[in-house]
């Protein structure tokens, strides 16, 4: 059999590189990435120019020409998209704001531990701004609404129970503000946005703005929309893989985790708690996570191999419970199905003590084989 | 200040070359190697690390077109020859047998294989665990292994 990694290598070492230049000066052009991607040679007779490189100037000359500085600081990366009619979109979802506000729509830039969607404010990029403070400055009766994939600060993400709809509260005390002028009012909010990702929302409100001035903040809030963009489950960002209601947690969601630095976690949620389980690679073949639900009872989930067809949990005092079987993105965790089973009369102790009274989970395929039996914790 | 000249030198052909194996086709290389340097010279205050920045990028800005495309285009045999590649002595197959396989076997292929990454690196820019990236190579390569092997016969 041919060596696949020389052949790999050879045939792809061939490919004829083109001359860049020109695209990547055109892309640079505010308008030139849209332009880019619309524009397709007209001919089909595309022949492969040889590579010419004369990089050093060229590349800076294009970036002065369009006045952008490769020393940029202060803004974080952003591009101003072009708003039409008050909406605008970003990769991940759509939203809808007062013509008279302003959006700049960040591509992609991290935040702490998240990536910065989208930035809405009631003032024009370029307007005077209050003097001191850190982070975002505003006009003094300026609103300002920011969006962002996952948590920025690790105080968000000790938060437990994002809510499942769009909302925002008071910003919690602990939370770090992302920048205040003067005694700006904070708000905050942590839920799952339209397409199943953690977001945060974080809003200033500068002293002097007026009730219509910060009127459209729920407005904004709500208008989110999904626009399933290629890649919805972004490294380092929760999102929802399956939700429902059941009678005994109400509404739930199962979300996935895939680290920036390796390894997956899935969770489970409801509104009032939420836990994750870390899914590795080594020889287990289930991964439970065990929830204490209020003072007397418990909630087992996790994922099982997803040749699971059936999973129960065998109570000790004699209870069988049938578990749930949730479908996982195969392309996110191959090879896995979620699980979860209701919250059964128990109690969890601190470590190194045993769930009481005892349970094993017995995990059967689709001819009713068991192919697991594990005993919990 | 990160040093675009030098890091379109050291990645620029290289990354081409990778995207053109992954879409099949030289066109959304070039425009998603070209616009994920200009998003970088951008967002130059912001990236920490220009060269994973830039291939996780391009990766994502092919995959979304070839996304909307909803195919990706498999070089047959007339079409490399159209492309104009001269190397009578190279092996085209190898480059329509990765073209079509699913995008995340693909990319994992072309990653190890070609530009020598390792799992951690490869499942940055693929977006998942390295355990899932371990999955898709294998994947991939049993696939290719397979075929290659039928033809060997």
């Amino acid at each position: 059999m041919t060596d696949l990694r020389k052949a790999v290598e050879d045939a792809v070492s061939q490919i004829p590189v083109p001359d860049l230049q020109p695209y990547i000066q055109r892309s640079i052009d505010p308008e030139g990435s849209r332009a880019m991607v619309r524009t397709r040679m007209d001919t089909a007779e595309y022949r492969h120019r040889p590579l010419v490189i004369g990089v050093a100037f060229t590349i800076f000359a294009a970036a002065a020409l369009f006045g952008w500085s490769v020393l940029s600081s202060g803004e974080q990366g952003n591009q101003q998209t072009a708003p039409r009619n008050g909406e605008a979109e970003t990769p991940w979802f759509r939203l809808s704001y007062p013509d008279s506000w302003s959006i700049v729509t960040p591509s992609g830039t991290r935040v702490g531990e998240g990536i910065l969607a989208a930035q809405v404010t009631s003032f024009p990029r370029n307007s005077p701004t209050c003097v001191g403070g850190e982070g975002d400055s505003l006009p003094s009766d300026g609103v300002l609404i920011r969006f962002t994939l996952g948590w920025e600060q690790p105080a968000e993400g000790a938060l437990t129970t994002p809510a499942f709809e769009p909302t925002l509260g008071p910003e919690p005390e602990h939370i770090h503000p992302i920048g205040a002028c003067g005694s700006s009012e904070r708000r905050f909010g942590m839920f799952f946005g339209p397409d199943g990702q953690l977001m945060t929302v974080h809003a200033l409100i500068a002293p002097d703005a007026s009730a219509n001035d910060i009127k459209p903040l729920a407005e904004i809030v709500t208008s989110l929309a999904p626009t399933g963009g290629p890649t919805r489950f972004e490294p380092g960002i929760e999102t929802a893989f399956a939700s429902g209601t059941s009678p005994e947690v109400g509404d739930w969601k199962m979300t996935l985790k895939n680290d920036v630095a390796g390894g997956t976690t899935v969770n489970f949620r409801t509104k009032e708690f939420g836990w994750g389980v870390d899914v590795d690679g080594s020889n287990e073949h289930v991964h439970p996570l065990l929830i204490s639900v209020g003072a007397d009872q418990v909630l087992v989930a996790g994922v099982l191999p997803n040749n699971a067809a059936e999973v129960t949990l065998a109570v000790e005092t004699g209870e069988q419970i049938q578990g749930k079987l949730v479908s996982i993105p195969q392309e996110e965790l191959p090879g896995w199905v979620g699980f979860w089973v209701p919250p059964f009369r128990a109690h969890l102790g601190g470590e190194g003590t045993r769930l009481t009274p005892g349970a094993v989970l017995i995990v059967r395929d689709v001819a009713g084989q068991e192919i697991e039996r594990l005993r919990l914790p | 200040m990160h040093d675009f000249a030098q890091l379109f030198e050291a990645e620029g052909p290289r990354l081409f070359r990778a995207i053109a194996a992954f879409a099949g086709n030289d066109e959304i290389a070039r425009d998603a190697v070209a616009e994920a340097f200009a998003q970088c010279i951008q967002g130059a205050g912001e990236i920490r690390s220009p060269a994973a920045w830039l291939w996780k990028a391009a990766f994502r800005i092919a995959s979304g077109e070839l996304h909307e495309r909803q195919r990706s285009l498999p070089l047959d045999v007339d079409t490399v020859a159209e492309l104009g590649y001269e190397s009578p002595d190279r092996d085209p197959q190898i480059l329509e047998l990765i073209a079509v396989l699913p995008p995340k076997q693909k990319a994992a292929i072309i990653l190890r294989y070609y530009v020598d990454y390792d799992m951690k690196r490869i499942a940055e820019i693929l977006g998942c665990s390295s355990a899932t990236a371990r999955v898709h190579l294998h994947r991939g390569r049993a696939k290719l292994a397979r075929v290659m092997e039928s033809s060997d016969d």
